[in-house]
């Protein structure tokens, strides 16, 4: 059985990342920004296709 | 930067070449060399017994006689602040005493103090160059601070290095490592890198890991790189959360409040966020007290007594 002062310096930081899914301290993970940055550039080129068929009808 | 140089050390490793000093047990002939034993003995009575100041009373003499073990052991004494007022800068003067002469903790814990800059200037170089010499006898948290030194360093991130070192650990069965491999493969992205993640969390999580079967939870319930599967998700959330993992007790607080996979059930969903504001998650508290808005008292009561009884039944030595 491993001795008090051997169980201390085991368990010092085992050097192991972070969880990719771990919140930050906006309880918000680095997965859910991601998710939500992909999701604004997608309706952004969303709007943008929109805003284009619209001029070509306006135009016609 | 380059560490090259230093791979030499890890050949040692990889070839499972350790050296044959076994440090804790070391043959001790002369008769002073007896009684350095015998110090050190008793230094580690005196520390299992609580007695800080006792067991360095013990170490330090033997220390100032060149015992590479003491001198680690009256630095680990310096750098906890244990019968002594915490001081880095003499913690790091003895780790490099008996790291210079090859004890493998003394190694790790002298490239730590450089990797944080405690008690000495940090310095990436120096750390690695200790992590290595450490590692190339075996000690594998030194392989893990190699790692997560290229992981997560902001001036020196290169993660097909960090990779190297992690995965040595890793197939090693190292959970810690086969997690941190993991997560290298999801910050890659894609579906490819998914699965492969997915491999190492689930080696990880059989393992006993909870910061896995927590990454496995948030896999499971959000379909990433597998089909949506509520079940399996609650069933690693919840081994996780058994041993105390902070955020899945924030996702299990979220899946109750929105009644994803479970039936909704603000009562639950109070229990588990407040079981994360007790571990001191803030955004958690903030939630808890937000959702305790919504419901009446007495729900706010129950939920709080399933809460002291859930901690009392898992967390009872840190209650």
């Amino acid at each position: 059985m491993a001795t008090s002062f051997e169980h201390k310096t085991n368990s010092a930081d085992n050097g192991a990342m972070s969880s990719f899914f771990q919140p930050g301290a906006d309880g918000m993970s680095f997965y859910a920004q991601n998710k939500i940055a992909e999701h604004l550039a997608s309706s952004q080129q969303q709007n943008q296709y929109n805003f284009s068929q619209a001029d070509m009808a306006l135009a016609s | 930067m380059n560490i090259d140089v230093l791979i030499k050390h890890h050949d040692t490793y990889a070839g499972q070449n350790y050296p044959a000093t076994d440090w804790n047990n070391n043959t001790m002939e002369s008769g002073e060399e007896r009684s350095l034993a015998e110090m050190i003995g008793d230094g580690l009575t005196a520390y299992e017994m609580l007695d800080y100041a006792g067991a360095m009373e013990f170490w330090l003499p033997a220390a100032k006689r060149g015992n590479a073990l003491a001198q680690y052991k009256v630095g680990v004494l310096y750098e906890f602040g244990e019968g002594v007022i915490q001081d880095y800068a003499q913690a790091a003067n003895w780790y490099l005493l008996s790291a210079e002469q090859g004890l493998p903790q003394s190694q790790f814990f002298l490239g730590r103090l450089y990797a944080q800059g405690l008690g000495i200037e940090k310095d990436f170089k120096q750390a690695a160059h200790w992590y290595l010499l450490a590692a190339s006898q075996g000690y594998k948290n030194a392989l893990m601070h190699l790692g997560k030194i290229y992981a997560e360093d902001k001036d020196n991130q290169n993660y097909a290095e960090a990779m190297k070192w992690y995965r040595m650990a890793a197939e090693d069965n190292h959970a810690p490592a086969q997690f941190s491999v993991g997560e290298i493969y999801m910050r890659q992205g894609g579906s490819q890198a998914a699965q492969q993640a997915l491999k190492w969390f689930f080696l990880a999580a059989e393992n006993g890991y909870a910061p896995a079967q927590f990454n496995l939870g948030e896999m499971y319930a959000n379909s990433i790189g597998l089909d949506r599967d509520y079940t399996t998700a609650l069933k690693w959330y919840h081994m996780a959360a058994q041993q105390g993992n902070h955020y899945t007790l924030v996702s299990l607080g979220r899946l109750y409040l929105s009644g994803r996979g479970v039936p909704q059930d603000f009562a639950m969903a109070h229990m588990w966020l407040n079981l994360a504001a007790s571990k001191g998650l803030e955004f958690a508290k903030e939630e808890r007290d937000q959702l305790a808005e919504k419901m009446a008292p007495t729900q706010v009561a129950e939920a709080q007594a399933m809460a002291r009884d859930y901690a009392q039944k898992f967390y009872s030595s840190n209650y």
